[in-house]
């Protein structure tokens, strides 16, 4: 069993094979050492974060971790799909605070598949929106100078249909 | 509290990854650093090259059958006006508008305005950037432009020669079909001095699109070269012209509906025009028997190219007219028959209007480059074999020892056969010609042309096979 211990100085002891869906934490226990009972310290997640973290390496434990370089490997041209299976979309529907925690949390410990589901998660919402309701819906401050907000300007005034 | 905007870059970077295509340009406009990583995305996508320096817009069908890597259809080329950086490096740009409703070539028109607009603003002030544009307007005979569409079509056509002028265009090319409309309004365009050169395709010289013509020109400063589709209109449409940087007006072709006009418009257009220094008449200008001396001073003219019976009329001008004039280009005849009968301002059956024109250069101390059609009419066939029977004599009229540069087009009818009468022929009428030069030859004529050459042509030196050079004097000497 492994003693992981957050930001807010909660542990959590889980079981290795579960904590190693995270890089981060599998690294650092082949570091320190195979018999050590050192707590892993987590300092940039929270309990309440971490415990949500560890639902998903629960649910996803045993199934295999992707390769190192499957980021190269991938045709980057390709569209990516945006499908979610129906367990990681109910697990992921939090609110946006949450969203975003488990996506720093997922890019901080290391777990590429958690960090894609949050990444598709923010894609879908973003899908069929205008910049005015992507701005509205994650508070982006539209940082355009008059002469770039012209410029980008999706349509002017023939292209209208009339 | 964690928000989208406090994330890493590299999350956001991930997040536009797994964004859908159509949602890349909603999402590059809220803010910078989407913008940023979304054209990054978008350029991986589309594997659109922002070094690229030409672009090329047509209609989604055509983007269909095309296989040019940087074609784009509007909507596409539209969709790249939405990042900051991908127009950075554009200098020339063609744009094909389909045969479609006045309503679809007025969005499209539109559209064409902001990627202009785009390219202004990404490039900034572009002073000394030459930046060349084509327009085609395609369909046969192009759609009109319905009533109610009408001022919206005048408002955005007027945006966009304004928005061409803004990226300081100094290439303009506007082929084939204006989509017709009735009330051309005046476009009031500002004076431009970027624009040089202009080509000028058919329909805009029908009366709908005219008077925007005759302001678009009108208005540019600097416009030193027109080239021109040939139509008898420009006899309306040159006195209206005041160009005081124009060095040369060509005209190509003609309209196949008009009538044969005559040459006489351009004296008068020389006349008004001191810088003038190359005027090539089209075809559809002939030489009427009202016209057939000129009478007028023409200074400043360095190249003429023209019919041969539009350049005898030309050389017929008083002994101090035409003192600069160094080339002389014939034009061989490609009009259709029924203009033929107006070409000669004597009988046509006269046998070698040719001839008579070598008797005029032979009188212009200044011309010293000559260029010939190969396939003039009767020029092997005739010509070659009664000189070399002895038929046709040359007289110190038809010589031309002021020549020193010789070129034949469309050389490819030379047969080989007629090489050596062609030698005979040319080394008597071109005693001193130091440079000959075949364009659009037969390579496999080089070598027998050289030895016949060599052996009756002392004075050339060099034979330009198009872009194959003999040296001609010099033992088996060849440079490419």
């Amino acid at each position: 069993m492994i003693v992981l211990k957050t930001s807010d100085n909660e542990t959590f002891t889980v079981e290795r094979d579960v904590a190693e869906r995270s890089v981060l934490i599998k690294n650092m226990l082949d570091d320190i050492g195979e018999n050590s009972e050192q707590a892993i310290p987590l300092p940039n997640v929270n309990s309440s974060v971490l415990k949500k973290v560890l639902e998903y390496c629960e649910h996803h434990r045993g199934e295999p971790l992707p390769a190192a370089d499957a980021d190269t490997s991938q045709d980057d041209t390709r569209k990516r799909t945006t499908d979610i299976s129906e367990w990681d979309q109910k697990f992921i529907t939090v609110d946006q605070e949450m969203l975003f925690e488990i996506i720093l949390a997922a890019n901080y410990l290391d777990i590429k598949s958690l960090l894609d589901v949050g990444c598709k998660t923010v894609a879908n919402m973003i899908k069929g929106k205008t910049p005015e309701e992507i701005r509205k819906l994650f508070n982006i401050v539209n940082d355009f100078t008059p002469e770039e907000e012209a410029q980008i300007k999706k349509e002017n005034e023939w292209a209208e249909d009339r | 509290m964690a928000q989208l905007p406090d994330l890493p870059v590299e999350i956001l970077s991930c997040i536009c990854d797994n964004t859908e295509f159509a949602s890349l340009f909603s999402l590059a406009r809220t803010c910078r650093v989407f913008n940023q990583l979304a054209e990054r995305r978008f350029l991986q996508l589309t594997k659109f090259d922002v070094q690229t320096r030409h672009l090329n817009i047509v209609s989604e069908q055509e983007l269909q059958l095309s296989d040019s890597k940087d074609a784009f259809s509007f909507n596409s080329a539209r969709r790249l006006c939405a990042f900051f950086g991908t127009l950075l490096n554009i200098e020339s740009l063609t744009c094909t508008f389909p045969l479609s409703s006045s309503l679809a070539t007025i969005r499209q028109m539109a559209y064409l305005v902001q990627i202009l607009r785009t390219i202004s603003a990404q490039q900034g002030p572009r002073d000394s950037c030459p930046f060349s544009i084509v327009l085609e307007f395609d369909g046969d005979p192009g759609p009109s432009v319905k009533a109610q569409h009408e001022s919206r079509f005048g408002q955005v056509f007027r945006s966009l020669l304004c928005e061409i002028r803004r990226l300081r265009c100094d290439s303009l090319e506007l082929r084939d079909r204006l989509p017709a409309f009735r009330n051309a309004v005046s476009l009031e365009l500002p004076i431009d001095d970027a624009l040089e050169r202009i080509s000028i395709g058919g329909s805009w010289l029908f009366s709908w699109s005219r008077p925007w013509l005759i302001e678009l020109l009108n208005s540019s400063s600097k416009l030193s070269s027109i080239n021109a589709k040939c139509s008898k209109i420009w006899t309306e449409i040159l006195p209206k012209l005041c160009l005081p940087a124009l060095e040369c007006i060509s005209f190509y072709w003609y309209l196949d509906d008009t009538e044969a006009s005559n040459v006489k418009v351009f004296v008068d257009f020389a006349k008004r025009h001191p810088c003038l220094g190359t005027l090539d008449c089209g075809e559809q200008f002939v030489v009427t028997w009202a016209s057939s001396r000129c009478t007028e001073l023409l200074s400043n003219i360095s190249t003429l190219r023209g019919t041969i019976s539009q350049l005898r009329y030309f050389l017929s001008s008083p002994d101090t007219s035409l003192r600069k004039l160094e080339d002389i280009e014939i034009r061989g005849k490609s009009a259709p028959a029924r203009y033929r009968n107006y070409h000669s301002w004597e009988p046509y059956n006269k046998k070698y209007p040719l001839w008579e024109l070598f008797a005029l250069i032979s009188t212009r101390p200044s011309i010293v480059k000559v260029i010939l059609p190969m396939d003039l009419a009767g020029f092997q066939k005739q010509l070659f074999p009664e000189f070399k029977q002895g038929r046709l004599s040359i007289t110190t009229r038809s010589t031309l020892p002021r020549i020193r540069y010789l070129v034949f087009k469309r050389s490819l009818t030379l047969y080989v056969e007629s090489i050596a009468d062609f030698v005979d022929w040319a080394c008597q009428v071109f005693p001193s010609a130091e440079r000959l030069e075949m364009l659009d030859s037969d390579r496999t004529l080089g070598r027998p042309l050289v030895q016949c050459v060599k052996g009756q042509w002392p004075s050339i030196h060099h034979l330009v096979m198009d872009d194959h050079v003999y040296a001609v004097q010099d033992q088996n000497n060849d440079n490419d």
